[in-house]
């Protein structure tokens, strides 16, 4: 049976943005080292009722990506995450990333 | 909030780019196969004017209006009316509007029938069936009733009459079959679908993803025709002679698609209704007044620009490029200072191939640029919240329309036997359909109810009108739209299926 193996040093990326745009994002971080994430719909409300008019060209309908990934890998995924994304332009989206205190998953052994 | 001009103008370019993108992609592999056709199969340079071609070209931002004011305000305001009407318990209000919206599709579809005693009794008649379908179809999310017993009953029927009104009249048999093309406004199709989901959100417990909404539309697509044949028999067996002649037909309803203004003002007066219930009756006050009235907006914009667009832009290219059709296989004369013979290009064999597969070509990529499969997919997405795939279900309801009018080509061609193609079908369907994940059938069947819509239609009759003028059978095509549908129904049902075993 398989020991419980706790992992630190993780960090937790989670990045809101417009649905239809979390598997591209997902790819390209893929390529810097992440290995999973996990891509759930949810519906962003607050900017857009503020914006006026505007407001309609935000989609409410968002897509989040959580990835978690070593803390020295997980600037790189962050920045590229936000180049993909374009997160630095107006209504494309909102990125943080925490620390993660203690994580556990299946993780296969070497030998298997 | 202030937003910056410079910011306000990157929102907005990126917000059209991302939506004409999008309707870019859905009707792209049309226009590439209908360029393909002029250019590569029959070899004759175009000729459309530049009016003609900014008409065709319009169906993009209609489509882009349409689908974001549904978003906007349709669907938000719809559901919240059918949550307010079953919630509040409107029951007389609920049935009453659910029954004159049924009688009001089919009569103002319809209109152009009220001529004599036979067509006039019909339509009033089938008005009422499809009221009655329609409250039932929206009870059933509320009394529970399951979806796949009512659907096999529909379908066991339809195959047993086919039968015999094909022994009595075949062309019969496929008119009574093309009415399952009862709607035709694309909106029609997301106000039914929003409106069962506002229902369904007004059960307590919750619900599964086979009540959201879906399946009504496949009852009222199956009861019209069910409906329809009975019609054909007691009006046989009153007078033979009239037959099927006063009932639904192609010809009627490309006589609906062009009427812009009764498109664009059923689509206004549902609206306004609706806006009556919300804020007089139910005053829920939930909505989000800047998106219901933008929304609303776009959504009178875009199916304004959408019949606009279909009738002065796809119509007349369809009509001028399948002119052309025959002279894959036989000499075609084209008139003008002089009348020149051109054809034929091919081999009758050769030619015959060719035709086939672009019909199917053509039958597949019109249906990706339907309006309704869109608009039924981002309903899903939202029932669903993402886990549907629905791009897959567009393409595979896509791919059995193209066999469907496929095979309604060769059914010209080669005089099939029109039963076998239309049994074979109904048959797969009433096997399959228990064996099915039941949060699948209603919505399966719904994918593919939508798939044959107005530019499916227009595509398609056009194509197989200049067909049979080749072959002097002009009314052999009738049936090509039900074979178009059944086939839709298989294909997805058969891909669902098979998903659902792997």
């Amino acid at each position: 049976m398989s020991k419980k193996v706790y992992l630190k040093n993780f960090m937790v990326i989670r990045c809101i943005v417009e649905r239809g745009q979390a598997q591209k994002i997902f790819k390209s971080t893929q390529n810097v080292g992440a290995i999973s994430a996990t891509i759930y719909y949810a519906r962003g409300t607050g900017i857009r009722e503020q914006m006026g008019l505007l407001g309609i060209t935000v989609e409410a309908e968002k897509e989040v990506i959580e990835v978690v990934a070593p803390k020295d890998i997980a600037e790189h995924i962050f920045d590229v995450m936000v180049d993909v994304g374009e997160l630095h332009l107006p209504g494309k989206g909102f990125i943080y990333m925490s620390e993660s205190i203690k994580a556990l998953t299946y993780i296969p052994s070497k030998e298997e | 909030m202030k937003i910056d001009i410079s910011d306000a103008i990157v929102l907005i370019i990126s917000y059209l780019i991302r939506k004409i993108k999008q309707q870019v992609h859905t009707i792209l592999p049309m226009i590439t196969i209908m360029i393909t056709f002029q250019f590569f199969i029959v070899r004759y340079p175009i000729n459309e004017s530049i009016s003609t071609i900014f008409y065709l070209l319009l169906l993009i931002p209609a489509t882009m209006f349409m689908l974001e004011g549904i978003k906007l305000a349709l669907v938000p305001l719809i559901e919240s009316v059918a949550l307010g009407l079953v919630k509040n318990n409107h029951l007389f209000l609920f049935i009453s509007s659910l029954f004159l919206f049924g009688i009001s599709i089919v009569v103002i579809e319809q209109y152009s029938e009220f001529k004599n005693i036979v067509s006039t009794s019909y339509v009033i008649s089938l008005s009422i069936i499809v009221g009655i379908a329609m409250v039932y179809s929206m009870m059933r999310f509320i009394l529970d009733i399951k979806f796949k017993e009512a659907i096999f009953t529909l379908l066991i029927s339809i195959l047993i009459l086919s039968f015999i009104i094909y022994i009595i009249d075949e062309t019969s048999l496929g008119m009574s079959l093309d009415s399952v093309n009862l709607i035709i406004n694309p909106i029609i199709y997301s106000i039914i679908l929003s409106f069962g989901y506002g229902i369904t959100r007004a059960r307590k417990g919750g619900s599964t993803l086979d009540m959201y909404g879906f399946g009504t539309i496949t009852l009222i697509a199956l009861l019209s025709i069910l409906f329809t044949q009975i019609f054909f028999f007691i009006v046989y067996f009153i007078d033979n002679s009239h037959l099927m002649i006063p009932t639904i037909n192609i010809d009627k309803t490309i006589e609906f698609i062009n009427s812009i203004e009764i498109n664009v003002s059923i689509i206004s007066i549902y609206i306004l209704y609706m806006l009556f219930l919300e804020f007089i009756i139910i005053k829920n006050g939930i909505l989000n007044i800047r998106d219901t009235i933008i929304g609303i907006f776009f959504v009178i914009i875009g199916t304004t620009l959408f019949f606009i667009g279909l009738k002065y832009g796809l119509s007349i290219i369809a009509d001028n490029m399948f002119f052309l059709l025959p002279s894959i296989t036989q000499q075609v004369d084209i008139m003008g200072d002089i009348t020149v013979g051109y054809g034929p290009l091919y081999s009758l064999s050769i030619g015959r191939i060719i035709i086939v597969s672009f019909i199917f070509l053509l039958g597949y990529s019109a249906t990706i640029a339907e309006p309704a499969l869109s608009i039924i997919a981002q309903h899903t997405q939202k029932a669903s919240t993402g886990a549907f795939p629905t791009t897959i279900y567009i393409h595979i309801v896509a791919i059995g329309v193209g066999i469907g009018s496929s095979l309604g080509a060769l059914n010209v061609i080669y005089n099939l036997n029109y039963f076998m193609l239309i049994s074979i079908p109904i048959i797969i369907t009433i096997f399959i359909l228990p064996k099915l994940n039941s949060k699948i059938g209603a919505i399966a069947m719904d994918y593919a109810s939508v798939g044959v819509g107005p530019i499916t239609i227009i595509m398609v009759v056009s194509l197989l009108k200049n067909f049979n003028i080749e072959l002097d059978q002009y009314s052999s095509f009738l049936g090509i739209l039900a074979l178009c549908w059944l086939y839709g129904y298989i294909s997805i049902l058969i891909f669902s299926y098979i998903k659902g075993k792997i």
